[in-house]
């Protein structure tokens, strides 16, 4: 009968296991579980120790920790100081050691080596520090520093850090560029706080400086009365029986900050001593005007002297304090569209294809583009010529539409490839509506700006959409940048009518931008190269009203108008082309124009949208024709007087000229009724009959 | 190593000793059983031998010999010298009496008793493995384990636990190198170290 082995406390089918698991010889084992074996059999923990480098009070090697087999950071006092110094090695450890957080240093061990002397691990992560970032010449070779945004990032975390050692009553005092380790997967980590204490602790190691040499040096931490490192520390460090607080460390935040902005250090003296004394009369240069040629942010600037504030009531009151408005900051980075980094983080926005919000994000911002442009043109809506007024309702539509597509997306946002290919659609078909009337409108400049934006984030979403090269196309051709519209043409080429396409090729090598811009002569000899060229084939492709955008735009651009006069005397001819020029005496002082002509004759391009003459800002104009005028191409010109005496006039259509103040007209030449009638202004208007010859 | 039996020898580590008493009493009751001694006999007989035991053991010189050598010495020992007073009482009360448990003995020699009681402690300590490692295995290991304990094939194992035998192979060296293991560690626990 078989044994009943459950109710047996001995299992005679083991015995042989048993001898075999016994006899096991060491190779058995550690085919078995070498791994155990070898923790089991580690006597040795830190082993292939290499020197890292000496520090003011320790000495730091690399070790490789045998029993759970990684590289750490040994640390030891440095050899040459006193056991005086051994009890502020082991607070340093067991401080460090209680804190917990991402971006502190993690101790591993502590301990009393075999010669007695106390020793402790820690991460062992970079030979990168954030001086390697921001002081210039530190930086090992071959590798790229962190961008500006980068380093306000890398500095959101060491505040982290150090609100979290402050909750913790804990205090770092010796913050600076070089306790700051950073490694290129971002990681940050506040190390070095040895002179760290509890708050209103106080400590038993005031010793004296380490050594003369040491303490003479610059960058380097001092210790006994005066502890920091010069040139980061508050002024109250400098005085042993100041109070030092949360307070003392954003000074040193502060400096960094600083250090960050400007790439230079706070305090520029040669020797401790001066820096010190620097410090304690707050003789901190703005990094404004310590680097203009930084861009540095005034928002910034203020943060940082906020927090080096000589009297610690006048810093921030808390780190929480100065890294809100730095991340504030950063948040503002992508809705300031100000800023000239928008672009880029927009664009870079969309490409992370987070499309979900990304999809929100482009709809708000094109929407609130659209509907800023839009309240701007109804507020100068009286302004605006009878024409305008409709494609103003147009755009209002077209405005809600918009918004009505972007409601609709963010509900289907299931089907995310068409949406976004959808939304770069509307985005680039309604940017091409906004440039047609605000472009050459209320406000080109501007327009121009947010349009070109916007096209950047349609051409993000979907870099094939044709609709968003030709706008591209289009608004490399309002700056006159020809260079840029040409480049496109291998895309667009087919899609542009072909008046353009020859411009931007014969044109080429014209790269104006918003700062560069053409001189008035260059304006009219390429008004005269596109007059010849397109005379022809005028009907078709009528080029009046695309050259009438560039100087829209031009105008505006320019920063000395110069004499405008015979860019639109060319301007005018390009339109009529049978017109003898030398009827256009214009007076650019007092902003006053005699137009002589025949009918027909058009004061605005082929389209109808403005007269060309409000590039010249006129104050009064005298038309003089051997013919009937129809008035209507003048609409919305924004001149004060009209002298009409020369003119016989065409008043079959209704003309707005919202500044008109004073009408001069012959006697007898039409009722003042019929005037008043067709010609209506804004402002109280008076008609001034003259009688011939008078 | 901190050995259960290290500790046990520390006089300041009063749980340790009775943790380590403790497993040697279940030995030793089960070992006296398996003698058929006495029911009524056996708790004053395992005390006697627990007293020489812990007597002994710190003075242990594992190079005399194996331990459970040794151990299955001093129980046979105790049982034999129990045995024949108790023989001799019982001679004296009532000698027509045939006792089965000292003609039990008196049938082995002395090699054969100490055989058995080496075997029941491998066993024992095999067992108490076994109860260590089963909470670690799911599903059908243990099973096919105990299967492969029962000198079936592989091939046999296979169709009672509908795994393939490559599986039962693997799971064999699974509880296997486990079970090794836990054999060692409890060894160690429970058995002097090596001199040295």
């Amino acid at each position: 009968m078989k044994p009943d082995t459950s109710r047996r406390l001995s299992d005679p089918r083991l015995v042989a296991a048993y001898h075999e698991a016994n006899q096991l010889d060491e190779a058995a084992i550690e085919a078995i579980c070498p791994l155990y074996l070898e923790l089991s059999e580690t006597e040795t923990r830190y082993r292939e120790e290499s020197f890292l480098a000496r520090g003011g009070s320790k000495e730091v090697s690399k070790v490789f920790d045998s029993r759970t087999k990684k590289w750490l950071a040994l640390a030891r006092p440095r050899p040459d100081l006193g056991p005086e110094h051994l009890d502020r090695f082991v607070h340093e450890a067991w401080l460090t050691s209680s804190l917990v957080h991402p971006n502190i240093i993690n101790i591993y061990d502590a301990g009393v080596d075999a010669e007695g002397r106390p020793y402790f691990t820690m991460d062992l992560k970079s030979d990168r520090t954030l001086a390697s970032h921001v002081v210039p010449g530190r930086a090992p070779a071959n590798w790229q520093p962190a961008n500006d945004r980068e380093l306000l990032e890398i500095f959101v975390k060491i505040c982290h850090a150090l609100a979290y050692a402050h909750s913790r009553s804990t205090l770092h005092l010796d913050l600076k560029p070089e306790n700051i380790q950073v490694d290129r997967f971002g990681e940050v980590l506040v190390c070095d706080w040895g002179m760290g204490k509890r708050i209103g602790e106080e400590t038993t190691w005031d010793i004296g400086p380490v050594t003369p040499e040491i303490a003479d040096r610059v960058g380097l931490t001092l210790s006994g009365e005066i502890k920091g490192t010069p040139g980061f520390m508050a002024p109250e460090q400098a005085d042993p029986d100041e109070v030092k607080d949360e307070r003392t460390d954003v000074f040193a935040l502060g400096c960094i900050l600083y250090t960050i902005l400007t790439k230079v250090p706070v305090f520029t003296a040669d020797s401790a001593e001066e820096i010190l004394s620097q410090t304690c009369k707050g003789e901190i240069i703005p990094p404004l005007v310590r680097c203009p040629d930084r861009k540095i942010p005034p928002s910034l600037d203020a943060v940082v002297m906020k927090a080096v504030a000589l009297d610690p009531n006048d810093r921030y009151q808390s780190v929480d304090e100065l890294r809100q408005e730095i991340s504030r900051y950063l948040t503002g980075y992508t809705t300031t569209a100000e800023n000239p980094g928008f672009r880029r983080e927009i664009v870079s926005f969309v490409q992370r294809n987070q499309l979900a919000s990304a999809v929100s994000v482009v709809a708000l911002i094109g929407l609130t583009v659209i509907s800023v442009l839009f309240i701007q043109g109804v507020q100068r809506h009286r302004e605006l010529a009878s024409l305008e007024r409709k494609r103003a309702e147009e755009l209002r539509t077209k405005a809600q539409s918009l918004e009505e597509t972007a409601e609709n997306l963010t509900a289907q946002i299931d089907s995310l490839d068409g949406a976004r290919v959808k939304l770069a659609e509307d985005l680039a078909s309604s940017c091409m509506d906004l440039n047609h009337s605000f472009l050459r409108g209320t406000a080109p400049l501007e327009t121009h700006q947010q349009v070109s934006q916007l096209a950047d984030v349609a051409m993000a979403m979907n870099p094939e959409s044709l609709t968003t090269q030709r706008l591209q196309f289009r608004l490399a051709c309002h700056e006159m940048n020809f260079a840029a519209a040409n480049a496109l043409l291998p895309v667009v080429g087919e899609h542009v009518p072909p008046n353009q396409a020859w411009i931007a090729q014969r044109f080429k090598d014209y790269e104006f931008n918003r700062n560069s811009r053409p001189d008035t002569d260059v304006l009219i000899s390429f008004m005269k190269i596109v007059d010849e060229k397109t005379r022809p084939t005028r009907e078709d492709t009528e080029p009046s009203a695309f050259i009438d955008t560039m100087l829209a735009y031009d105008v505006l651009a320019r920063s000395d108008p110069g004499n405008y006069g015979p860019v639109i005397q060319t301007f005018l001819k390009f339109i009529n082309p049978g017109w003898n020029p030398e009827g256009f005496i214009y007076n650019q002082e007092d902003a006053s124009l005699t137009v002589r002509f025949e009918p027909p004759f058009r004061f605005d391009t082929y389209d109808q949208a403005f007269s060309v003459l409000r590039h010249l800002n006129l104050k009064s104009l005298r038309l003089e024709s051997n013919g009937p005028v129809d008035l209507l191409s003048l609409d919305g010109l924004m001149i004060q007087s009209l002298d009409l005496r020369a003119c016989p006039l065409d008043l079959t259509r209704t003309v707005n000229l919202p500044e008109l103040l004073e009408l001069r007209v012959e006697a007898g030449q039409i009722t003042s009724s019929e005037l008043r009638a067709k010609i209506r202004s804004d402002k109280p208007l008076s008609i001034v009959e003259h009688t011939i010859g008078s | 190593m901190h050995t259960l039996i290290r500790r046990a020898c520390n006089p300041q580590d009063e749980g340790a000793w009775r943790d380590f008493v403790e497993q040697y009493r279940r030995f030793i009751l089960y070992i006296l059983q398996e003698m058929n001694v006495a029911t009524d006999e056996i708790e004053d007989l395992s005390q006697q031998i627990l007293v020489t035991l812990t007597r002994d053991l710190p003075g242990y010189d594992r190079s005399k010999g194996r331990f459970r050598s040794w151990l299955s010495a001093v129980i046979r020992h105790a049982a034999l010298s129990h045995l024949s007073k108790q023989r001799y009482r019982k001679k004296r009360m009532a000698d027509y009496i045939e006792d089965r448990e000292v003609d039990w003995l008196n049938g082995r020699d002395a090699s054969e008793i100490t055989q058995m009681i080496e075997d029941e402690w491998a066993g024992y300590i095999g067992k108490l493995a076994m109860d260590r490692v089963r909470p670690a295995f799911r599903g059908n290991a243990m099973e096919a384990y105990e299967l492969f304990l029962d000198g079936h094939s592989a091939a046999e194992i296979a169709s009672i636990t509908k795994l393939t035998v490559s599986s039962v192979y693997t799971l064999r060296k699974r509880v296997k190198r486990r079970l090794y293991l836990e054999i060692r560690a409890i060894t160690a626990e429970l058995e002097p170290p090596a001199a040295g």
